[in-house]
């Protein structure tokens, strides 16, 4: 039939023209953009106004940030809903953190050999210029090579580097959230006066600084001195990049691929009444499942920007036992 | 061609909307052989549909001049279809084109959705081993086509106090749904546990103040 030779016809023409959208990726300069990226949020003076949009809603946030004496300061306002500030500061600006490091390509401390740099982990793609907030950006984007994370389309300023918009896109090009600015103003010079909070008795978040963490293996991994959690599956490229022991009851701890990142939480005393749930939020998804040690039940919680099957596969592959066993 | 009158539009558009009665419809797919203009809104039409509904393919390649031309250059022998053609055309001519425009649609929007993203491939993810997950389905990416995605929009209250209404978390429970209190405690739980995570990765992955605006509104102060 002259329409099965069509159709024979037609996949092919789709075949070369998908086939040359491939090629014009070029990994390299991805590579350097993202470098650039993760230095620039950091090193550069900039005000603005961001959206941040999910699932149908819309915020608008200002962001004021300045470096002084070698340390980075910054204020967020929420310009909708009630008054909330959220205050950082006195983060050394040099400080590359274990997500700046994976972003330039290096894995500090990983002992096993088996990571790859980002490029291991997604197709990179530079998909040509665009405008956003009156600035000309480099439009680039991050195909997820398994199933594990998360696509992004990231814009970032050609002049500076500076990140401009990102789209984390899920499954079947399903955009998930989107931050985007409206307007900047890069390398203003910024007084005091704008990086503390407009009142006293407002909402505000005040994030000290913290030391400097770049290593990978400094974290405490016991729920209590006799007992240890570890997860025994971690998806591949994520690494270790912190932990905190909130209160006396959680034990957490951060992993990242430079791009995503989820937290595991251990929870000694969870609330009684709090069943199992999943929960999603844009693209943040919670996955809690309940684990008996000894006796004693334990919340696991993994919070995170990831599909909702790894969140879950995470969850369960976490075991604890007697202290000890997260430091092999 | 002439600029088509707005009756063939209207009646296009009703087509469009599946609101169109026989005549109409008849009239639409006559003008549509001979007027290109037209063939040409249909198309636009279509395409905004189907944006609308996500279902547009990684590349819009236009199969419908080279299908017409061969189906133009078949020749339809067989006596049965000689009569079947006698009573369709030019109606069933157009009726097989789309048809075959749609048919070629749908499947290279499922090869493309095989090879860019399973992203919950559940049997998939269950099988893989946690060793051998660093070479799982490396090669498989086709690069998605390049149109920023929208974001999933749902119903948007527009009531007093609208913007302060956040879309709540969705919760899938793997038991009976529980009372009010029991979800408003799940909610505080995992509102901590979501600024808990907020606060590290803010400060050790990439994305700056990203964590910041996803923050739900009832936990971002302190």
């Amino acid at each position: 039939m002259r329409l099965q030779r069509w159709f024979a016809v037609a996949a092919m023409v789709f075949c070369v023209v998908a086939g040359s959208t491939w090629a014009a990726g070029d990994k390299n300069s991805v590579e350097g953009l993202l470098a650039q990226m993760a230095e620039a949020g950091r090193a550069l003076n900039y005000r603005g106004t961001f959206t941040y949009e999910y699932g149908g809603a819309l915020k608008a946030i200002r962001i004021v940030h300045g470096v002084k004496n070698g340390r980075e300061f910054e204020r967020l306002v929420h310009l909708n809903g009630t008054h909330r500030e959220i205050i950082r500061q006195g983060n050394a600006v040099d400080c590359r953190r274990i997500g700046d490091l994976l972003l330039r390509g290096e894995a500090p401390g990983v002992r096993d050999g088996t990571y790859r740099p980002l490029a291991g982990y997604y197709n990179l793609f530079h998909r040509g210029e665009d405008r956003i907030a009156n600035r000309q950006i480099t439009v680039i984007h991050l195909v997820p090579r398994d199933e594990f994370r998360y696509g992004y389309i990231a814009g970032l300023d050609a002049q500076t580097g500076l990140l401009m918009q990102l789209i984390l896109v899920g499954n079947g090009d399903r955009a998930l959230e989107r931050f985007q600015y409206t307007d900047i103003e890069i390398g203003a010079e910024i007084s005091e006066a704008e990086l503390i909070a407009a009142e006293a008795n407002q909402s505000v978040a005040e994030l000290d600084g913290r030391p400097c963490n770049t290593r990978t293996t400094d974290v405490a991994t016991q729920v209590s001195p006799e007992v240890a959690w570890r997860g025994n599956w971690i998806p591949p490229g994520f690494v270790r990049a912190g932990g905190a022991d909130s209160g006396n009851r959680t034990q957490s701890a951060l992993y990242t691929d430079g791009l995503a990142a989820f937290s595991i939480f251990v929870d000694a005393k969870p609330p009684p009444g709090v069943p199992v749930v999943q929960a999603q939020r844009g693209a943040t998804v919670a996955h809690m499942s309940r684990v008996t040690f000894a006796g004693q039940p334990y919340n696991i919680c993994v919070v995170g920007e990831i599909p909702k099957l790894t969140a879950q596969r995470i969850a369960e592959s976490v075991q604890l036992g007697p202290s000890g066993i997260g430091n092999d | 061609m002439s600029q088509p009158d707005n009756n063939v539009r209207e009646s296009l558009s009703a087509l469009m909307d599946g609101e169109a009665n026989e005549l109409e419809a008849r009239r639409v797919l006559h003008a549509l052989s001979t007027d290109t203009q037209l063939r040409d809104s249909w198309h636009r039409y279509q395409m905004a549909s189907q944006a609308m509904r996500r279902e547009l393919p990684v590349q819009l390649v236009d199969f419908s001049s080279q299908i017409s031309a061969a189906l133009e250059a078949e020749k339809l022998s067989t006596g049965a279809l000689d009569t079947v053609k006698k009573f369709l055309s030019p109606v069933g001519r157009a009726a097989i084109a789309a048809s075959v425009a749609v048919i070629a649609i749908v499947a290279s929007q499922h090869l493309y959705f095989n090879a860019a993203t399973s992203d919950l491939g559940g049997d998939a993810l269950a099988e893989a081993t946690p060793g051998a997950s660093g070479e799982y389905r490396a090669e498989y990416q086709l690069p998605a086509g390049f149109q920023a995605p929208m974001v999933s929009a749902r119903n948007v209250s527009t009531g007093a106090g609208a913007s302060a209404n956040e879309p709540r978390a969705l919760l899938v429970l793997d038991q009976p749904r529980p009372d009010a209190l029991t979800e408003r405690q799940i909610e505080h739980y995992l509102n901590q546990m979501m600024q808990a995570h907020t606060e590290q990765a803010s400060l050790n992955s990439s994305q700056g103040m990203l964590p910041f605006a996803r923050l739900p509104q009832q936990q971002d102060g302190r």
